[in-house]
């Protein structure tokens, strides 16, 4: 049974304009928006006097960890700190022990999450057997078990003709198939940006090319299967204008890319400051604006946090032995809205939509992503004129480093609720 | 005097702070002459030797170094594999608290200098992080070009060969550049990246622009422990297009110099002639390198650090 709930005083964010009204939760769905609600003994009352009720968030891009690296993180943290930061649902990329990559884990992998998880997880399926880049993995097993979507698992295929024929076979199922780009041979195990940060620092270099080659060549191969292909996690100046141009052409593309990429750039790295090793790495300011520029024109559909979770001590090393890990998911909403609505770049409606709807409508899971009635009560409650200080001991993930650490952001988030459940509270 | 307890980088000193060094590197050089060869001004210090690989000339000249000056010293060398897992800054606490007031480090991960003087109160100087900077080995070379060319400011000064791999000649470039002097470099493309422009380095394209009117050319060797096959078709062409020869000497100043390291390859990146001439400098001077670093310790003693 569960609660109603009425959320008075609610504002509710708009492509028009923001408007007050009141809603009201039945049985963990939007039952009614208006000001005068029906509204029953049992139901649960919130004066919210004026603050933003926004639909859950969504990410694209985070690693779960189980099954098989619960070490690093597992549903219950992860879901955790999902729910702190406004995050209603979560897809878990299949890069586990063992790779998601038949029907059986995929089951066991929903059967964890509805008894640990306090927030919706949706699987993706690993494109290749064990992530091997050689056979194909059970896509249409898998789809009939519950993924919304094929990835590589933040490894990027290699071999072009498996992945040729990857977008073939998932066009059966009209399921996106979810691609990180990096050629291997030119990233050539290099830890940070090709050029300025390495030749300052002598760390090794990836140059732009090593994304930008993949982005070319998925585009190309996925235009002609004709398959829906989404690219996580871009940061170079000429991904984001090969996608422009390849939407133009009418290929069927979305994308993603981090907040880290908008925010940071290879100067962060100058000081060795191994919180910063991240993969793909920081590039450059040019770079920055031009991820800038493709989330307003609309290039950039959705921003993922890339949480991939490292244990602390992997991190608190030597830049070169440290690990790639990056802990993202706190607080990501509150860093996107700082840097991105605060300067005027998207509107809340704008920055809501492409960590929410957006993502929801790629991978077509219907009644989310919205405050409107009939849709699911996954929302969160912000504060604008809040405060959220971040403090590595106080994160709900179990990795306990954060490159936010001590800094303090406009906005807060007061509440969570997944399907009529709140689940959160400051 | 030093602003930082540390000698880590070229890019944290000023230029007034390395010619401090080098000045003091000379007085040194008199208490090497001298028939006792001690002085006291590390009386009732600890030196620590940790080096990640091999290299015996250069733990060797900071031994001597730190023995001529009356310090302990003792040596914690990268033999075991063990020392490896642990972080540099785990092994530095250990040193700390057996009472190192210096640590001399070589270690194969690039910041790893930096991240160590962050951590401990001991003073730390590096010999070489990965494939970022060798700071102490520059200040030869800077030595001896002061030596023989009197100082830097207007210095047309050209690296060639491997500039992306070879931390001394970036130690040396950062440092040059600081001090007033033009840096050019040439090499095959591969090996410089040409974010160095953004430092104020200028990248030639052929010998004549490289050379034309400089007063020194150094040759930077090419790293033994990489394998160029996929970023230079063979040493054959390396040899024909990059090799310090006459040709590159011609176009540079009636007394330029050629500075090349003691263990070049004779006739790939130093022609014969050149290397057999009286223009050319064999860069490792040993007492030159005991002398600079015995004027680093001296510095760092009097200033910075918690002891």
């Amino acid at each position: 049974m569960k609660n109603n709930i009425l959320l008075k005083n609610a504002l509710i964010c708009s492509s028009e304009c923001d408007f007050k009204s009141d809603i009201l939760i039945k049985d963990g769905i939007i039952a009614e928006i208006s000001d005068d609600c029906h509204i029953s003994f049992d139901t649960k009352i919130i004066d919210l006097n004026g603050k933003y009720v926004l639909p859950g968030l969504i990410d694209l891009n985070c690693e779960v960890c189980e099954p098989g690296y619960d070490f690093m993180e597992d549903l219950k943290t992860v879901s955790h700190s999902a729910a702190k930061s406004g995050f209603t649902s979560l897809t878990a990329s299949p890069n586990t022990d063992p790779v998601i990559d038949n029907n059986i884990i995929v089951k066991h992998l929903k059967m964890l999450a509805s008894e640990k998880s306090i927030v919706n997880i949706f699987p993706y399926g690993n494109m290749t057997k064990s992530g091997l880049d050689k056979e194909l993995s059970d896509i249409g097993e898998m789809y009939n078990a519950g993924i919304v979507a094929i990835s590589d698992g933040n490894k990027s295929v290699q071999d072009s003709f498996i992945l040729k024929n990857i977008f073939s076979y998932a066009r059966m199922f009209k399921i996106p198939v979810i691609t990180i780009c990096e050629n291997k041979l030119l990233k050539n195990d290099g830890l940070v940006n090709l050029g300025y940060a390495s030749a300052l620092t002598g760390l090794r270099g990836i140059p732009a090319s090593a994304e930008e080659v993949y982005v070319a060549r998925n585009l190309l191969l996925s235009h002609e299967e004709n398959c829906k292909i989404h690219i996580s996690k871009i940061t170079t100046r000429q991904s984001v204008d090969l996608i422009r141009f390849a939407k133009k052409m009418g290929v069927n593309i979305t994308c993603d890319t981090c907040p880290q990429y908008i925010i940071f750039n290879e100067e962060s790295v100058l000081n060795y400051d191994p919180y910063f090793k991240i993969n793909p790495p920081l590039r450059t300011e040019k770079d920055n604006l031009a991820i800038i520029e493709g989330l307003i024109d609309g290039t950039i559909d959705c921003i993922s946090t890339g949480h991939n979770p490292e244990h602390g001590e992997s991190k608190r090393r030597e830049f070169e032995s440290a690990s790639f890990g990056f802990s993202g998911l706190e607080p990501a909403f509150i860093v996107c809205y700082n840097n991105l609505v605060l300067k005027e770049h998207l509107t809340l409606f704008e920055l809501v939509q492409k960590l929410s709807k957006n993502a929801y409508d790629i991978l077509k899971i219907k009644n989310k992503g919205l405050i409107e009635v009939s849709q699911d009560a996954d929302l969160f409650i912000f504060d604008p004129n809040g405060e959220t200080l971040v403090k590595e001991n106080e994160l709900e993930t179990k990795a306990k480093y954060s490159v936010y650490h001590g800094q303090a952001f406009t906005g807060s988030i007061d509440m969570t609720i997944v399907g009529g459940n709140i689940v959160f509270t400051k | 005097m030093l602003k930082s307890k540390d000698f880590v980088s070229m890019k944290d000193i000023s230029a007034d702070e390395i010619l401090d060094i080098l000045e003091t590197a000379e007085t040194m050089k008199m208490v090497l002459n001298n028939n006792s060869k001690k002085a006291p001004y590390l009386q009732g210090k600890t030196v620590i030797m940790y080096f990640s690989d091999k290299q015996s000339r250069t733990k060797l000249s900071f031994e001597l170094a730190a023995q001529y000056l009356s310090a302990s010293v003792a040596d914690l060398s990268g033999t075991d594999n063990r020392y490896e897992e642990q972080t540099v800054v785990s092994m530095g606490k250990i040193m700390e608290n057996m009472g190192a007031d210096f640590i001399v480090l070589r270690h194969h991960c690039a910041g790893s200098a930096k991240y160590l003087a962050e951590n401990v109160s001991a003073r730390v100087i590096n010999v070489g992080d990965g494939n970022n900077e060798s700071p102490t080995n520059a200040l030869l070379d800077l030595l001896t070009i002061k030596n023989i060319k009197g100082g830097f400011k207007g210095l047309n000064v050209t690296f060639v060969g491997d500039i992306n791999n070879n931390r001394q000649t970036k130690s040396c470039i950062l440092a040059l550049l600081k001090l007033g002097a033009l840096v050019r470099v040439y090499g095959p493309s591969t090996l410089i990246n040409p974010a160095f422009t953004k430092l104020g380095v200028r990248i030639c394209t052929d010998p004549m622009e490289a050379c034309v009117n400089t007063d020194v050319i150094m040759s930077s060797k090419l790293n033994d422990m990489l394998n160029y096959e996929r970023v230079m078709p063979s040493l054959n062409e390396y040899k024909n297009l990059f090799k310090v020869g006459t040709e590159m000497v011609n176009y540079a100043k009636k007394d330029c110099i050629v500075m090349s390291p003691s263990r070049v390859k004779r006739g790939i990146e130093v022609s014969s002639k050149v290397l057999d001439s009286n223009f050319n400098i064999v860069n490792d001077q040993i007492s030159n390198a005991v002398a600079s670093n015995m004027a680093l310790f001296y510095l760092l003693s009097l200033n910075g650090g918690n002891k």
